[in-house]
């Protein structure tokens, strides 16, 4: 190892959290953090000893980055062409202690240690790396978005697109916690004091805050609001939660999940699914949805790539939600069709209700005695077909007139 | 979990950091007859074949977070492997005291373990059988540094 250059510091390394490791081979080699202030931080790896691989370590600004990332300038350049005129090197053991920390001028340093000048990025990121780490560092169970595919860079985003896309994922997760939380009421509902106790906590273990929004593709992290805390390997409801939301996901990919999570929920939910879903598709989009719990040693994962997302509307495509309804009217008839049975119809009572249709077969037989200048009250058998993500399709046939007598 | 994960050289540490949501492989290979490459040292042969995790001093940051550090990194060709090293050195100048400064060869077989598919720049791990010991199948074929 070559001798030690510039001064010996403090440096708070607690303050820094793993973003992703941008080189890796058998270990990182190049990894980015940032700090609880958003600043952003490379650790860049330099030399071994028997006892410790040193680093240099400086902070970049984002743009710097991602153009490296981009491939427009090389690691040559984000080491050396940034406008603080200095960096650390530290060195680290095998037990992740770190020692030796020094301030060094980068006019200073040793040139043999810098890499070539066309040192072009030509790796890809690791990914999920960091869920463990902020896991552990917040102790409490993180959830991640990472959106991915088209306009979508290291870290940043379009954010005409990423603005319709907070509020349907944030619409799927009131509609789901919402059930969830009736759900585990009902599952309580014999103990009083249990129910009581755990209201809350089902509240703020079904929302979540934002911890970060990250580099790596774009990545939104956030964590529950509430601050539960279970045994070491024992499941949360947050943990719970997760997995609902995980599986929803999931569900996209057959049509039988599909058909069990909207028997299990409602249609509402799977219509904001789909909206979600179409959403990703008409923006090419991806979208990953990673859960990691250090405490409870639970982690879920489920991507969706803007290829499959096509996939996932052929399937909702085949979900029919039908329903048949009987409706009550007083009003006049203003179409008759005798020969094939069609019927327009409207409502007499302010309400703007119309309805057009076919008579039964016996009221079909009847029709002639129709008259349109007389009030009647009608019964409607009214049949509502719904696919999800088409319109409504609304059959209905009368099956009963009457002549009003009270008018 | 992958039921020949107890047969694994490092079948105990794997299962543990798998437990606490590191990432593992989701599909795995038998390797039959399958030319591997690998980065060693020429004058310190008890550093060769060694997992980072196991190395001393390891090349770690944060933590344990990934199964693969138990594993040994291989390329397919010697292309690939040539053309990463390249890519290594040209970041890395002192990159050749970290994974090695040789070129080395092997066939690997159903017995040493279990191997990941091939990424596109033809990398692969391989996560070894207790029994495995490619000290002794390895060949070192020349040096990587100019």
């Amino acid at each position: 190892m070559k001798s030690d250059l510039g001064i010996l510091v403090d440096f708070d390394f607690s303050h820094l959290t793993k973003v992703t490791d941008l080189i890796y081979f058998d270990g990182p080699l190049l990894s980015h953090y940032i700090d609880n202030s958003g600043e952003n931080y490379i650790f860049y790896w330099i030399d071994v000893n028997s006892t410790f691989n040193r680093w240099l370590f400086f902070r970049v600004d984002l743009n710097l980055l991602q153009d490296f990332v981009n491939k427009k300038i090389p690691l040559y350049d984000l080491i050396l062409n940034r406008s603080e005129l200095f960096l650390y090197s530290v060195d680290i053991d095998t037990d992740d202690q770190y020692s030796n920390i020094r301030l060094v001028l980068t006019k200073d340093l040793d040139t043999s240690y810098l890499p070539s000048q066309k040192s072009f990025y030509e790796f890809k990121p690791q990914s999920n790396l960091s869920l463990l780490a902020l896991s552990r560092k917040y102790n409490s169970g993180i959830m991640e978005f990472r959106i991915t595919g088209d306009s979508v860079n290291y870290g940043s985003i379009a954010l005409s697109k990423l603005a319709p896309l907070i509020p349907k994922i944030e619409d799927i997760r009131k509609d789901l916690a919402n059930k969830y939380i009736k759900n585990r009421r009902r599952f309580l509902a014999g103990d009083k004091n249990a129910q009581k106790d755990n209201s809350k906590t089902l509240a703020l273990d079904t929302q979540f805050e934002l911890v970060y929004s990250l580099a790596g593709s774009f990545r939104l992290v956030l964590r529950p609001i509430g601050t539960q805390t279970t045994l070491i390997g024992e499941k949360s409801f947050s943990d719970e939660f997760a997995e609902e939301i995980i599986k929803l996901f999931n569900s996209g990919f057959s049509k039988e999940s599909i058909s069990e999570f909207s028997d299990k929920y409602n249609k509402n939910l799977i219509k904001k699914y789909n909206d979600l879903i179409q959403y990703l598709n008409t923006s090419k989009l991806g979208l990953d949805v990673g859960w990691c719990n250090n405490n409870s040693q639970i982690n879920y994962a489920q991507k969706i790539s803007s290829k499959q997302t096509h996939e996932i509307l052929e399937n909702l495509m085949y979900l029919n939600y039908d329903d048949i309804e009987e409706l009550k009217y007083r009003g006049k008839f203003y179409s008759i069709n005798t020969h094939t049975g069609a019927y327009c119809f409207e409502s007499t009572e302010g309400d703007d209700f119309r309805s057009s249709g076919f008579f039964d077969e016996m009221r079909k037989q009847m029709a002639l005695c129709i008259s349109f200048n007389k009030i009647y009250d009608v019964v409607i058998s009214r049949k509502t077909t719904e696919k999800v993500g088409a319109k409504e399709k609304i059959k209905d046939v009368l099956i009963s007139f009457i002549e009003a007598v009270d008018v | 979990m992958n039921d020949f994960i107890e047969k694994l050289k490092y079948g105990e540490e794997i299962a543990s950091l798998i437990s606490t949501g590191a990432c593992h492989p989701t599909q795995f290979y038998e390797p039959v007859n399958k030319e591997a490459y690998r980065f060693v040292f020429r004058n310190e042969l008890d550093k060769n074949h060694i997992p980072v995790y196991k190395q001393n001093p390891s090349r770690i940051l944060n933590g344990k977070s990934n199964t693969s550090g138990y594993a040994l990194s291989c390329f397919c060709s010697k292309e690939c492997a040539e053309k990463k090293y390249s890519e290594l050195l040209s970041l890395y100048p002192f990159i050749f005291k970290s994974i090695g400064d040789h070129l080395s060869t092997g066939i690997l077989e159903n017995g040493d373990g279990r191997i990941t598919s091939d990424t596109p720049s033809g990398h692969f791990d391989l996560y070894e059988f207790v029994d495995c010991d490619l000290n002794k199948k390895f060949e070192i074929l020349y040096s990587l540094v100019g």
